[in-house]
């Protein structure tokens, strides 16, 4: 039994050419348009040249806002900070962002462990070599109870967030208080990073390579500094921040949409907004797929009829 | 803001584009001037694309007839 | 010496099916259909021209390494010829999206043509954020700590660090451009094979 042939629907079907050719020069036209982009870009290149700020490291944090630095030691020790209670990929401290229900990221699971505590704070002072006064601080830190280090880290916190926390002559200065150990690990590790030497001990872990920068990048992400200085380029999540560079270079227009979500009243403050904002994003992907598929949507180039402009000479010629 | 140094820049372009861009804003609608140049320039390149006419095109000596 | 066809000849089938699919003068041909004749239908080749570009320079970039570039000016200069080659990439991309769209350039039979474009254009993204990852600065530190949120969220951050800086250049200079170079060369083939969509029908009652 043959199917009924299908009706024309002209968003979907077009009869098949049967009218004049005319010569076209293919190779002509892909040669001159490499030759006009290389030379487009050449000149772009000349007059705009490209942008190049420079990696912050945790030395040069640690040096211009060491309370700063020091604020997110103690927030790592202590849990509170934002890598400490991430969740997915990185520990199981938090659910992680759903959507319907689901959560994907704890569902996957921890797959790049990181202990706050342990990697940005307590190894790293453990690995300085010539700190008897810090190696005892972390041992009685390690031997203490869990109750008595978290009364140690609180009354720090709230040390140095008080207006009288300060660096003085090499040393972190907050108000009289019952620290324990704490004041003196925290200290170190500013001073460690001061110096430099947190940068390579934090990267390689002691090892020689590594090309992996999750950890350094999780710990500068935590403190204020790196998002200071994104505020001033407009970069960040609520300026638009996706779509913009450094400096006045045009930067990725392309992610205009994706970035938009991100500035909509109720989607910007939502706990799940990420999450939320991929979703929606991946169903405009497909959508954007499949308009040849989805009638009104595939009508509206005849509807707008730009398409007389583009092949006005065509109409002008028919008979 | 002080005690933030934008990174020494060895400047190699005849447009320094090395300091902090401009934004264009409408209510919760931002736009870097940059950005908006090159959004600007897109528009009006496919108007023009489409608008202009190609060359060859009504001359007999390029038509083939099939 | 000629043969029969042999039924059984995996090679000699596939030359027959791309000989069927793709004709040399199908491939290559001297002549268009006679309405393709506006300025909209070179944004294909400019896209394509501009991909060149950055593979060029990409390839430069590679050659030297991915520190090259902050101190040396002939390394800067290539890394402003890869950005600006990127920028265009995606600006001529856009306007041949644009045009294609209002030409419904997926009729007869071509929703491949469209949905490959799409796909490649998705690809392309990903490449350049990969890219930008890349940078070995400031902006790649940001983009790092800011995009692993949205792409942890997903769960796909469990295999795609953005914070591992190795494993992102090897994505951005192995495995993205081989999948946009497959995805432009399948997406072109496609058009030489059902070739430039024709316009709509149009008659003194409107489009047929």
């Amino acid at each position: 039994m043959t199917k009924a042939p299908k009706r024309f629907n002209p968003d979907r079907d077009v009869a098949p050419w049967t009218g004049p050719m005319r010569r076209y020069d293919i190779a002509k036209e892909v040669t001159i348009c490499f030759l006009v982009v290389a030379l487009l870009t050449v000149g772009l290149a000349v007059v705009f040249s490209s942008p190049d700020d420079k990696a912050v490291t945790l030395q040069q944090w640690a040096s211009a806002t060491p309370v700063d630095f020091a604020t997110t030691a103690i927030a790592e020790l202590d849990g509170t900070s934002g890598t400490a209670g991430y969740g997915g990929p990185y520990n199981t401290a938090s659910p992680g962002q759903s959507i319907l229900g689901v959560s994907p990221s704890t569902i996957i699971g921890v797959h790049i462990p990181v202990d706050a505590a342990k990697d940005f704070v307590l190894s790293p002072v453990a690995a300085l070599p010539d700190d008897p006064l810090a190696q005892q601080a972390l041992r009685s830190y390690r031997s203490a109870t869990s109750t008595q280090r978290a009364t140690w880290d609180a009354a720090y916190e709230t040390a140095i967030a008080s207006q009288a926390a300060s660096y003085r002559d090499g040393h972190l200065v907050v108000p009289l208080g019952n620290y324990g150990p704490v004041g003196v690990i925290v200290n170190a590790l500013t001073q460690m990073a001061r110096s430099g030497a947190l940068d390579a001990t934090m990267l390689t872990e002691q090892r020689f390579f590594s090309t992996d920068f999750t950890k350094p990048l999780l710990f500068l992400s935590d403190g204020n500094y790196l998002a200071n200085k994104a505020a001033i380029d407009h970069l960040q999540g609520d300026q638009w921040g996706m779509m913009n560079e450094t400096g006045s270079w045009p930067g990725q227009a392309w992610l205009w949409l994706y970035t938009m979500w991100y500035q909509v009243p109720g989607l910007s403050t939502s706990p799940n907004a990420d999450l939320q904002v991929w979703a929606i994003m991946m169903v405009l992907t497909v959508v954007l797929a499949c308009i040849p598929l989805i009638p009104g949507l595939r009508s509206i180039p005849r509807w707008t009829r730009v398409y007389r402009l583009i092949w006005r000479a065509h109409y002008a010629a028919k008979p | 803001m002080r005690g933030i140094s934008t990174a020494p820049f060895r400047l190699h372009a005849l447009v320094n584009l090395n300091h902090p861009n401009h934004f264009l804003q409408w209510g919760w609608l931002s736009i870097s001037r940059s950005n908006a140049i090159v959004v600007g320039l897109m528009v009006v390149t496919f108007m023009a694309a489409v608008a202009i006419p190609f060359p060859g095109h009504g001359d007999a000596d390029q038509e083939e007839v099939r | 010496m000629t043969s029969t066809p042999n039924a059984t000849n995996w090679t000699g089938a596939l030359r027959r099916s791309a000989e069927r699919a793709l004709p040399p003068e199908k491939l290559l041909p001297e002549s268009q259909p006679s309405y393709v004749a506006s300025w909209i239908y070179v944004f294909g080749a400019l896209t394509m021209a501009a991909l060149g570009i950055i593979i060029a320079t990409g390839f430069v970039l590679a050659i030297m390494g991915p520190t090259w570039w902050h101190h040396s000016s002939t390394g800067h200069f290539i890394n402003s010829m890869h950005l600006w080659s990127v920028e265009l990439f995606f600006a001529f991309m856009v306007i041949h999206l644009w045009g294609k769209f209002f030409m419904a350039a997926w009729r007869g039979n071509r929703v491949l043509t469209w949905a490959s474009g799409v796909v490649t254009f998705v690809i392309s993204i990903a490449t350049a954020f990969t890219g930008y990852l890349s940078q070995t600065n400031y902006d790649s530190q940001w983009i790092a700590t800011q995009a692993k949120d949205g792409i942890n969220s997903t769960g796909g951050g469990a295999l795609f660090n953005v914070l591992n800086f190795g494993q992102m250049l090897m994505w951005h200079i192995t495995l993205l451009p081989l999948g946009v170079g497959i995805l432009v060369v399948l997406h072109v083939l496609l058009v030489r094979h059902r070739g430039v969509v024709p316009p709509f029908a149009e008659t003194k009652d409107g489009v047929k």
